[in-house]
């Protein structure tokens, strides 16, 4: 399937299911209106309508659109390609993710300090590791390194401007 | 009025905070906006939490400054790198590159930075002129031109963002349901919240703004890694001679005026922004030259107009944004979550009942623009070592620094969750091509639409014809349907295509350019 087409109707997909678990909770709102006031669950439907609407119009016209596409014979070979690596790129991302969810988590914890510390040597470990290129003391400038990282961000917020951090 | 700047301007001049809150600003936002894949939006979202401990005006003046240079400072990873710092800098490497690969590379920036300057001050002389107008207009504004001004700004801004128009509206009519989460500001209702008692206060714009354009750009700078491109590849590193010959020099104010003055409309159009003025005053630039033909081998005029366009579009959003409360593009958005925090709502009250703040706005931008051609001349040399920032150090710093945004605003690691989950949200969108800023811009202007809408009604005792029966609230009403509708209608006319596109920004391929 074209990579368009198949983004429109997962975008389509997910714009129907968000409008359908808000539409249901909405339904177990109980809400009051008085004079000519729409009441506070008359703007959140109709939106969450509108979008439901808007996700079927989707999913319809990109399937309208590859219906055509086969038709004519102008079937495109789905963009990803045809290797089995294609999740190579994606996985940098998601595991920036799943460290920050932890993170968050060590915050409450461990405090700022010691957590953003983690944080940052794993982080400036994987990306030295990434860019392919040989480090010399490659060992020894990777906590150096977290440490100015932190430290710098510590220092500024915390002692100079005096916000608060976790 | 007039006294009221130059008092204030006198107060920036002789209290070191405001001033150094100003040049902190400046240096900050230059040395962001210069890094490849550290838009300008990013940069205002992930170094807002600095103003959270400073007075309002300094904090605010920080801000003015770091938008300000950072959307000039992109220009220079454009020059340099062939890279756009930021996505109005896409336009400048067209000519800019080009030129800096003969050699001119320092002519290239300084033109850049001279065009970047005439065209901030003439923005900043029009916001000065025509907001305290605009101003005076919209206090003549009642709820329901409100209700159609908001729809009005939220269709423009699905017409005018990169990428389709029909997912653009989807993605502001989210962000407004986003902005009915929690209680309902006249029954107290809660609604959407699922159970969760940290969504009763609803969901603030800063872990939104933070996740979608500081987060997601982080994951996509993240994927590019993984996927073997370099920012780092070959960057010019001889600038060669800074000032180019006066007589070259001197005929490029004409250029520098006509995109200026185009930045500037374009600008005020709620949610237009600088991307489309860019464009726009490049290709008339390329329309009025003799030489057309030479578009794109490196002349100065192709870089002078659009980085004109490109600072004069700073005061022209910020019309909207001060007198009307609405953004005029995705920094706006982020500057009005600024002004939240130190609970100031833009619109034209702030006109009437904070004019010393009004005020030093107009200062704070002032200096900046000053401050950052000042700067630019006289560190360029250095500056352009700091394309060299290695990004094992950038991008971690990066994602702590959007960590500590979003929960110094509550102080709640609840908002750090948010944070992340509008991080992938902002990621996905943006590989789906769904624009992001109607998503910020629909929380911004959600609460602005539902009540004014319902005081409205109750008022018009649920008398719907009230909108089409006054006439200011009717324009804007027709503007908003055709913005919307435009697109369906160019496609059944067969005319193809938006302009908007002709940029080749969009958010979904450009992924250095971000929003």
């Amino acid at each position: 399937m074209n990579k368009e087409h198949r983004n429109d109707i997962i975008t389509g997909t997910v714009a129907v299911f968000l409008s359908a678990v808000g539409l249901m909770q909405l339904s177990t709102v109980e809400a009051f209106t008085w004079g000519g006031d729409v009441g506070p669950k008359f703007i959140p439907r109709l939106l969450l309508w509108t979008l439901l609407a808007m996700g079927v119009a989707l999913v319809g016209w990109a399937l309208a659109r590859q219906a055509v596409a086969k038709r004519d014979a102008f079937r495109e070979k789905d963009e990803a390609g045809p290797s089995g690596k294609t999740w190579v790129p994606y996985v940098a991302p998601v595991v920036m993710v799943v460290s920050l969810v932890v993170y968050r988590y060590l915050l409450s914890s461990l405090g700022f300090a010691w957590s953003s510390l983690l944080f940052t040597v794993l982080w400036v470990f994987l990306l030295r590791t990434m860019d392919g290129k040989k480090h010399a003391g490659r060992l020894f400038w990777i906590p150096v390194e977290a440490v100015a990282i932190t430290g710098s961000l510590f220092l500024l917020f915390d002692k100079i401007l005096r916000v608060p951090l976790p | 009025m007039i006294d009221v700047i130059m008092q204030t301007f006198h107060s920036f001049m002789t209290q070191p905070q405001l001033f150094g809150s100003v040049f902190l600003g400046v240096v900050l936002g230059m040395i962001m906006g210069i890094l490849p894949g550290i838009s300008s939006t990013m940069s205002l979202a992930v170094l807002l939490p600095l103003t959270f401990g400073v007075d309002p005006i300094a904090g605010i003046a920080f801000l003015i400054a770091v938008y300000s240079s950072s959307t000039y400072s992109g220009s220079i990873t454009a020059i340099l790198l062939n890279i756009p710092g930021t996505p109005s800098a896409i336009v400048t490497q067209i000519d800019g590159h080009p030129m800096a690969k003969k050699g001119r590379a320092g002519e290239a920036i300084t033109y850049s930075t001279l065009g970047s300057a005439g065209g901030g001050l003439l923005g900043w002389i029009i916001l000065a002129m025509f907001a305290p107008l605009v101003a005076r207009m919209a206090l003549n504004f009642r709820s329901p031109e409100y209700t159609t001004l908001t729809l009005f700004g939220l269709s423009m801004l699905a017409y005018a963002s990169p990428g389709s128009t029909f997912k653009g509206i989807m993605s502001g009519i989210l962000g407004l349901i986003l902005a009915t989460i929690g209680l309902d500001p006249l029954t107290f209702v809660s609604r959407l919240d699922f159970g969760v008692n940290d969504l009763l206060a609803g969901i603030h714009i800063i872990p939104l703004a933070v996740g979608i354009f500081g987060l997601a750009e982080v994951l996509i700078g993240l994927e590019d890694i993984g996927r073997g491109f370099r920012l780092d590849d070959a960057p010019i590193s001889r600038i060669g001679r800074i000032f180019p010959p006066w007589e070259e020099m001197k005929s490029k104010w004409r250029p520098m005026m006509r995109g200026g003055i185009i930045g500037v409309i374009v600008g005020a159009i709620p949610a237009a922004g600088s991307a489309i003025s860019v464009v726009i005053s490049y290709s008339q630039e390329k329309r009025l030259s003799r030489h057309p033909e030479l578009f794109g081998t490196g002349v100065p005029e192709g870089i002078v107009a659009p980085e004109s366009s490109n600072n004069a579009s700073v005061g022209g959003a910020l019309i909207p944004m001060m007198t009307l409360g609405i953004p005029g593009d995705p920094m706006t958005a982020v500057l009005i979550g600024g002004l939240l925090i130190h609970g100031l709502r833009p619109g034209p009250s702030l006109f009437k009942n904070n004019l010393p703040f009004v005020a030093s706005v107009y200062v704070s931008l002032f200096l900046a623009i000053v401050l950052t051609t000042l700067i630019a001349f006289a560190t360029l040399r250095y500056l352009v070592r700091v394309v060299q920032i290695p990004r094992h150090v950038l991008l971690p710093a990066v994602a702590l620094l959007t960590v500590v945004g979003s929960y110094a605003v509550n102080n709640s690691l609840f908002d750090v969750g948010l944070m992340i989950l509008f991080g992938v949200l902002g990621y996905l969108m943006n590989k789906g091509g769904i624009p992001l800023a109607p998503l910020a811009f629909g929380l911004i202007l959600g609460p602005i639409l539902e009540e004014n809408l319902r005081r409205t009604l109750v008022v018009s005792q649920g008398d719907w014809s009230v909108f089409v029966t006054r006439p200011i609230s009717l324009v804007l009403l027709i503007i908003a349907v055709v913005a919307m509708a435009y697109p369906a209608i160019a496609y059944v006319l067969g005319r193809g295509t938006r302009t908007v596109d002709a940029a080749g920004n969009d958010e979904g391929v450009d992924t250095h350019a971000g929003s």
